[in-house]
């Protein structure tokens, strides 16, 4: 999935270790790893600094991190994965008529787009308390 | 079907979680009974089970990415009952059997002769608390994922 490169990375500081991070970060966005940003994003301070050691440290745009993980594509790979885990869901399940679905939330005003598999009628509901079809659906999703 | 020739490859068998949880969760659970049925509380009692029943299920799984038919991702779901008025109760049952669930990381399993290694755990989901429709008791669910190398059970 080829996504443009962002400028994620700010400001990069110190010597040879930052060219090796900057590139890596670029590599990150190009690639869509929108996880990897993630965590990213969890080990830096308030204002985006990180501590690389050694006297490095970079700055990350919280604003593209933001827009990275609110991406199109982002977006669709979040769907991707939560319609395998439905269609697992919805092909194991045994109660008759049980129906699950996918939802989407992306709304700006949070830190990430989520997807979520839920029992879309009460078949359904009786289906995943009888059975416990979604964590087995989930079991089954393997991990990137 | 008569297949003459040697397999190239030896043949992996996957963790069955139900039983390695049950093994492995028996004891540290003790005196709460760990099985694989539904628990069957008698109509007539109010208290049926004061230890809680622990019931452990095969939640499935898949190979790990990278590892295929080596490491697998295993998981067991595992339902925490309680009479009803036992909820906190119930809550803390399931809590602590998935607390040793997420806490096998390194162990051996001894099933029925067969040496299974546990390299890394998690807790994949926490208790909640969801009626089982088949049982008049209180429940609560969690599940455990283990990843697990496969075992040989043929080289031929």
């Amino acid at each position: 999935m080829a996504v443009a490169a962002v400028p994620v990375i700010e400001a990069v500081v110190g010597e040879t270790a930052a060219g090796t991070v900057a590139a890596e970060g670029g590599a990150m966005a190009a690639a869509g790893e929108t996880a990897s940003t993630s965590r990213l994003s969890q080990v830096a301070d308030l204002a985006g600094n990180v501590d690389l050691g050694d006297g490095h440290s970079m700055t990350i745009s919280p604003e593209q991190i933001h827009a990275l993980l609110h991406s199109p594509q982002a977006v669709a790979a979040i769907m991707a994965k939560a319609e395998h885990v439905c269609k697992l869901a919805n092909d194991m399940a045994v109660t008759r008529e049980a129906e699950y679905a996918v939802v989407l939330q992306n709304r700006n005003d949070t830190k990430r787009a989520r997807a979520t598999v839920y029992a879309k009628n009460f078949y359904a509901v009786v289906d995943d308390a009888h059975h416990s079809t979604l964590l087995k659906a989930a079991a089954q999703t393997p991990s990137d | 079907m008569t297949i003459n020739a040697d397999r190239p490859f030896v043949t992996i068998k996957p963790p069955p979680m139900a039983g390695l949880m049950v093994q492995y969760l028996t004891p540290l659970m003790a005196p709460t009974p760990v099985q694989t049925r539904r628990p069957k509380p008698d109509p007539t009692q109010d208290i049926s089970y004061p230890d809680g029943f622990i019931r452990v299920e095969a939640g499935g799984g898949t190979w790990v990415a990278r590892d295929e038919n080596y490491l697998f991702d295993a998981s067991a779901i595992i339902h925490a009952y309680v009479d009803y008025e036992h909820e906190p109760q119930g809550e803390d049952l399931c809590a602590t059997a998935l607390a040793w669930g997420g806490n096998a990381q390194g162990l051996t399993i001894n099933l029925e002769g067969t040496e299974w290694y546990v390299t890394y755990t998690r807790i994949a989901s926490l208790a909640t608390e969801l009626v089982d429709p088949m049982v008049r008791l209180t429940r609560f669910r969690g599940m455990v994922t283990w990843r697990v190398p496969g075992v040989p059970i043929s080289v031929s």
